[in-house]
């Protein structure tokens, strides 16, 4: 399968808008999808991409490139890693947990999660909502019955907190 | 007893009052990827939100993540999402200070950046003193009584154990809060000698959370004279198993194995010399740390639950060359060299202290990159391995 003659293969990728990437084949099949079609044989042509845009795309095979070019050591991809996330926005964020999961990126996966839970650490509730956009659907009973559930409860102490 | 803690829940959000005014929740996801509607984290698929809240503390979890919408609510109120975040979660230590009353702190190293971050540790009943820890679970004790209680500090949950009847006269020794991953019960042991008179007879008592109304023994009679002492030791929690050793003194190692709840006897590797040898355990095996004199390296032995009673040396710990450094970082002389604390991530990072120098700081040696970070953390009286976790043991 992988280029053992001496050439590097090359991959030509397309994303959902109809943009074209070439790619070689090494950095490539650092996506399990990829890799199963390489394997299987079907990757002679053009590899449609459907779930993935081309700025995505673009952004992934950047990564690719970069982490394939790093020899075996943890460190360093954990590194560059940290790196290339250092300055994407959330939407990029949010697009490449798509992308990751579509072309089943475990490492790009775990780190772009990463990044994202990171933003919320130690963050309020009314935080998170605003920054993430996200609509609190709760009614104000079920906030307060969520709340509510969250005290401390006791399962058959005694009551002896007068200290 | 309570799943219907969460069915009540449940029950109260679809419950007449409130559903008048409740919609219910449709996932709002791109229609159509063609138009540029903006990707954010509401149109990711449920199990895309659900890989993301995983990397969350579990504080941050239960006190922001779950409250933010419905739908994180219902993808973190699973019991599978509790369990595949315990399994995420790393470890890390935590330590008692030396007032009581101050709330224990957690040692981490994270994940980003094997950088070391400490956060206290809810811990809201004052008279209460949590010694042992599992798997996000802590074993607590009143002083006052004989009475045990196991408490999850991040979710606020707290049982009391049935009481324990001891013999009169009888002596406390360890406790501890264990898991056997494959029954998936949690169960706490507790160890007592029954009075001078028979100082050798050992009682070892065990409660499984959620199943036991009544506390257990386990079949003592068969542990060798010569190893009975051991049992007076600090227990040694790893999971499926409680070791009980004392390497400074006696090859003997004494497992109790939390599925079958059987003791075994077995030996520990000799050490040469006279050297000083300490145990430690990860979160899945134990392990051997062999000094060579001056207490600068190590030979490191581990043991995993696979093979009880079989030891194998899975490498060495060099730090005599960094000596010079490390005093100067610590800033006292290392006249008896280092001792060994704990290990955090799983054999990732070594923790250390200065020998007899109880008021320095602690070393975080990363074996893999061989960074020394050095942190303050005061004087430390008690160390256990802990994750702070979502889970109960109620559920099934």
């Amino acid at each position: 399968m992988a280029a053992e003659t001496g050439t590097p293969t090359t991959l030509t990728l397309k994303s959902n808008d109809d943009e074209l990437f070439s790619v070689a084949e090494s950095a490539a099949i650092l996506s399990v999808t990829i890799r199963n079609m390489v394997e299987d044989g079907c990757a002679g042509g053009v590899i449609p991409l459907d779930n993935v845009d081309g700025k995505t795309l673009a952004s992934v095979i950047t990564y690719m490139n970069g982490i394939s070019a790093i020899p075996a050591d943890e460190e360093k991809k954990k590194s560059y890693r940290d790196k290339f996330l250092s300055d994407k926005d959330f939407e990029t964020l949010a697009d490449m947990v798509l992308a990751a999961n579509y072309l089943n990126m475990s490492c790009l996966m775990d780190a772009v999660s990463a990044k994202i839970a990171q933003v919320m650490e130690k963050k309020s509730v009314g935080w998170v909502r605003r920054k993430f956009g996200i609509e609190n659907d709760y009614t104000p009973e079920e906030e307060a019955a969520v709340k509510e559930e969250h005290k401390w409860t006791f399962e058959g102490v005694e009551t002896d907190d007068d200290n | 007893m309570a799943n219907t803690e969460k069915e009540n829940l449940e029950k109260k959000l679809d419950d007449g009052k409130c559903s008048r005014r409740s919609r219910p929740y449709y996932p709002r996801r791109s229609k159509d990827k063609g138009l540029s509607s903006k990707t954010n984290i509401e149109s990711l698929p449920d199990e895309m939100v659900s890989r993301i809240l995983l990397e969350l503390d579990a504080e941050d979890i239960y006190e922001s993540a779950m409250l933010v919408c419905r739908r994180w609510y219902n993808i973190t109120c699973t019991h599978n999402f509790k369990q595949e975040h315990l399994e995420h979660s790393s470890p890390g230590l935590v330590i008692l200070s030396k007032s009581v009353s101050q709330a224990p702190s957690l040692v981490t190293i994270s994940r980003r950046g094997g950088i070391v971050t400490i956060r206290n540790l809810k811990h809201p009943k004052r008279n209460l003193c949590s010694k042992y820890w599992a798997n996000g679970l802590a074993l607590e004790n009143c002083y006052s009584r004989d009475n045990y209680f196991v408490a999850n500090h991040v979710t606020n949950k707290r049982i009391a154990l049935p009481r324990y009847s001891a013999p009169e006269d009888s002596n406390n020794h360890g406790s501890c809060i264990g898991y056997a991953p494959a029954s998936k019960e949690y169960k706490v042991v507790l160890l007592q000698s029954p009075g001078l008179e028979n100082p050798k007879v050992q009682i070892c008592a065990i409660l499984t959370l959620g199943a036991d109304e009544s506390w257990r023994y386990v079949d003592t009679r068969h542990v060798s004279l010569a190893a009975r002492d051991l049992f007076t030791t600090t227990p040694l929690v790893v999971e499926g198993f409680v070791h009980f050793l004392f390497p400074s003194e006696s090859n003997r190692l004494l497992s109790l194995n939390l599925e079958s709840e059987i003791i075994t006897e077995t030996l520990i590797p000799s050490p040469e010399g006279g050297c000083v040898s300490c145990c430690l355990p990860t979160s899945k095996s134990l392990t051997l740390l062999m000094a060579s004199p001056g207490n600068l390296s190590w030979d490191v032995w581990e043991m995993t639950a696979k093979k009880p009673g079989e030891w194998n040396k899975v490498g060495k710990i060099d730090l005599k060359a960094r000596k010079s450094w490390m005093q100067k970082q610590l800033g006292c002389t290392l006249r008896d060299g280092l001792f060994t604390v704990c290990w955090l991530n799983d054999m990732e990072v070594l923790v250390l202290r200065a020998w007899m120098v109880f008021d320095k700081a602690t070393l975080f040696y990363n074996v893999r990159t061989q960074e020394i970070q050095v942190v303050d953390l005061g004087y430390c009286s008690y160390v256990n391995l802990h994750k702070n976790s979502l889970v109960w043991f109620d559920h099934t």
